[in-house]
């Protein structure tokens, strides 16, 4: 008799299934009104892929000392050829990435595709979520400009109001935690050494293990249903489904090329706030996280700290644990809840100033 | 904006007045001496917006209009664009962008620009991309009816075998 | 035979459409790619800004890397000369944490040194204080200078910390001082005061800690 674990594995791991032949011959797509959720994984690969591509080009030009790497980031964006361009492509990249990402997620919410047997897809799927944020947050420190740096400061402040929830000596634990990221008492060289090293070495490993993972197992376990009464009609993924897909890919690679040559990322930013960091003057004001991190900014700026603290907890313990959690729900709910966080995300998203404003003018 | 050093003029830092040496201070003295336009101004706490805006304006006027941006941006012209970015000095000034970063103005006229400027470069970028899309495609579509067709003699065999 | 010729002019042509798409983006990219990985070739006027530039930001690092030992070294530190100090104007300095701080003139025309590190999210103060109070720009937190007090409402909900300040003459005497708990000692006021000079102390911190 095999153990529940092997068991356990052995359902969710079909090894056997392994194969370029099932994948040409045997996977097919569901067709039916969610069915654009399939595209979302592949477009945030898509961008992961230019993430990748860039970043390796700017690394033969990006210095991580405290001294040169507002100087060589200027050096990539007026004197590089295409230096622009590509720094440009990396930040719009990274944007898109991290928007996908949380599409992607919500998409496979609501169609309830962590239902068994996919389980570890889902889990290492919310794994790739984190690391993607842990991407976003250590790449930001790296241009050493007046944003990165008080931006991360700020962060790095709220990590250790954590502590005074904690009982005991656990308290001391985000302390202990910040200075572990920080590497010396102030925010300098060696965190800048720490996030460049998470940045270009270690998430990047840890990025490839999770995805060949989360990728084995969607190949393992072909696309969920995706709704609650089986559609009749499906298409080949080989060649139908990927034809589109590569359609799809082109038109988003098209779009990012024009936008990352005529937008400047920076031009959404005011310029006090991309001079290079100096510790000796004052902060500029607007010191704000990049858009992504809005869901948890402008609650942290109105709420009680603890109450933020309360729900950030309960939404990754949601997360983690919704393929138990709401083994029995419904994905008529499942869509309703989905769309009740995405309904928020894009609010406080786009109109955090307003309500921040209103709220505060009371 | 218009201050080499981002605290502005005063203070010991660099590009600020308490840290000049002797001739910096002579720079500063002429430059302030610039009342009339057109004079070759060089103040070593100005960066190079300031210095133009001294040079097409002089002091006397600039001093008049300084605590009027809408009146001071006309008064500057359209003429003068420092870092090249499409987008007028006067009009940088007003919308409170950096008119030394060619990176930095309003992303829409930016992006207006921009696609008049690369018109050519995207035109092919689409033209490439479609192409290798559409050939792509085709060629995918081929191998997998050339194995579809490949599978269906197999299965004719099969059947016509006794 | 029909099937398969026309089988054959469609590979040929995705063959081809294939490439020349290929042949497009590369052509279009090639000379741009050899020049990355060539590098700039600044002319003699770019050359010599760049290398100002970095010259300058060598000489902030070393500013404050020599900050950084005169505090691991000295047991007083230099603020200002009690004279510069103005009322509505805070001069910057860096404490002995290497934390911003700012040094005002009391209304008792003795220095009053508070932290600038704003104590909601660690941003640096504005120097400015206008009608008695200075303006944390994150989040707008203003903060009453003789107190170090946020106003109601403000994020910031702790004072900024007072710094503790010695005076000494130009001989080196220390003539008076406040401990961080705003005690004063020493003569306060008077002639004795004119030429001396705002330092902090280094026991002041290590007796705190």
């Amino acid at each position: 008799m095999r153990s529940p674990i092997l068991s356990f594995l052995a359902t969710r791991v079909p090894l056997d299934k392994l194969g370029v032949r099932s994948m040409m011959e045997h996977k097919s797509v569901p067709v039916h009104s969610l069915s654009w959720g399939y595209y979302t994984g592949g477009l945030t690969m898509l961008f992961l892929v230019i993430q990748i591509a860039t970043g390796l080009l700017l690394l033969f030009y990006y210095q991580p000392t405290v001294t040169d790497a507002n100087l060589s980031v200027e050096y990539i964006t007026n004197n590089v050829s295409t230096g622009a361009l590509l720094r440009n492509m990396h930040t719009w990249s990274s944007s898109a990435m991290v928007l996908f990402a949380l599409i992607h997620l919500l998409a496979t919410f609501a169609m309830k595709a962590f239902d068994k047997p996919r389980e570890l897809t889902w889990l290492s799927g919310v794994c790739l979520l984190i690391v993607t944020f842990a991407f976003a947050f250590t790449g930001y420190l790296l241009p050493w400009n007046q944003l990165a740096v008080n931006a991360t400061k700020v962060v790095f402040q709220a990590i250790d109001a954590v502590g005074q929830y904690l009982p005991g000596s656990l308290a001391q634990l985000p302390h202990f935690l910040r200075e572990t990221f920080q590497g010396e008492a102030a925010l300098g060289q060696s965190t800048l050494s720490r996030f460049y090293a998470l940045h270009v070495v270690i998430l990047p490993f840890a990025l490839t293990a999770i995805l060949a993972f989360h990728l084995i197992a969607v190949q393992l376990h072909g696309m969920s249903q995706g709704v609650d009464k089986p559609s009749e009609r499906t298409e080949k993924f080989v060649p139908i489904f990927f034809l589109k897909d590569l359609s799809v890919w082109t038109s988003a690679f098209l779009i990012l090329a024009v936008v990352s040559l005529t937008v400047p990322f920076d031009s959404f930013l005011s310029f006090p706030l991309l001079r290079p960091y100096n510790a000796l003057q004052a902060t500029p004001p607007g010191i704000k996280p990049e858009w992504y991190f809005y869901f948890l900014y402008y609650p942290l700026e109105l709420l009680p700290f603890w109450l933020v603290l309360l729900g950030t907890f309960v939404a990754v313990s949601l997360l983690v644990l919704a393929p138990w959690i709401f083994r029995s729900t419904s994905r008529r709910t499942l869509q309703v809840m989905a769309l009740c966080a995405s309904a928020y995300l894009f609010t406080i998203t786009v109109f955090g100033q307003q309500i921040y404003d209103l709220l505060k003018k009371q | 904006m218009c201050h080499t050093n981002s605290s502005g003029p005063t203070g010991d830092g660099p590009g600020q007045i308490g840290g000049l040496s002797t001739q910096d201070l002579e720079r500063l003295s002429k430059a302030r001496a610039a009342m009339e336009p057109g004079q070759e101004v060089d103040s070593p706490i100005l960066n190079e917006f300031g210095n133009r805006i001294i040079r097409s304006m002089g002091r006397k006027e600039f001093l008049q209009l300084i605590s009027t941006p809408e009146r001071l941006a006309p008064a500057l012209g359209n003429k003068s664009d420092l870092d090249g970015d499409g987008i007028p000095d006067a009009v940088e000034y007003l919308d409170g962008t950096d008119p030394l970063n060619k990176s930095h103005g309003d992303p829409l006229w930016l992006f207006l620009v921009n696609v008049n400027r690369y018109k050519e470069h995207i035109v092919l970028l689409v033209v490439a991309c479609a192409l290798l899309n559409w050939g792509l495609s085709s060629l995918m579509l081929w191998f997998s009816s050339q194995s579809n067709a490949d599978n269906e003699e197999h299965k004719d065999g099969s059947l016509n075998q006794p | 035979m029909v099937n398969s010729t026309t089988d054959r002019r469609t590979f040929i042509r995705a063959v081809v459409v294939t490439l020349s798409g290929a042949f497009l983006l590369v052509a279009g990219a090639a000379d741009k790619i050899f020049r990355f990985f060539f590098g700039p070739r600044l002319s003699r006027q770019d050359e010599s800004k760049l290398m100002k530039a970095r010259l300058q930001r060598l000489k902030e690092a070393e500013t404050q890397r020599a900050l950084d030992l005169e505090r691991q070294e000295s047991d007083y530190i230099l603020v200002a000369a009690l004279s510069q100090l103005s009322p509505s104007e805070g001069k910057y300095f860096i404490d002995y944490e290497m934390r911003p701080a700012l040094a005002f003139l009391g209304s008792d025309g003795l220095p009053n040194l508070l932290s600038a590190k704003c104590t909601h999210l660690g941003c640096t103060v504005g120097n400015i204080a206008e009608e008695g109070k200075i303006l944390c720009p994150c989040h707008i937190s203003y903060f009453d200078i003789k107190s170090g007090q946020p106003n109601l409402g403000s994020p910031a909900k702790l004072p900024l910390p007072h710094v503790a300040w010695v005076l000494k003459n130009r001989s080196g005497e220390i003539v008076a001082m406040r401990t961080s708990d705003g005690e004063t000692h020493g003569t306060t006021s008077g002639a004795a005061l004119n030429d001396c000079d705002v330092y902090i102390s280094k026991s002041e911190v290590q007796s705190l800690s």
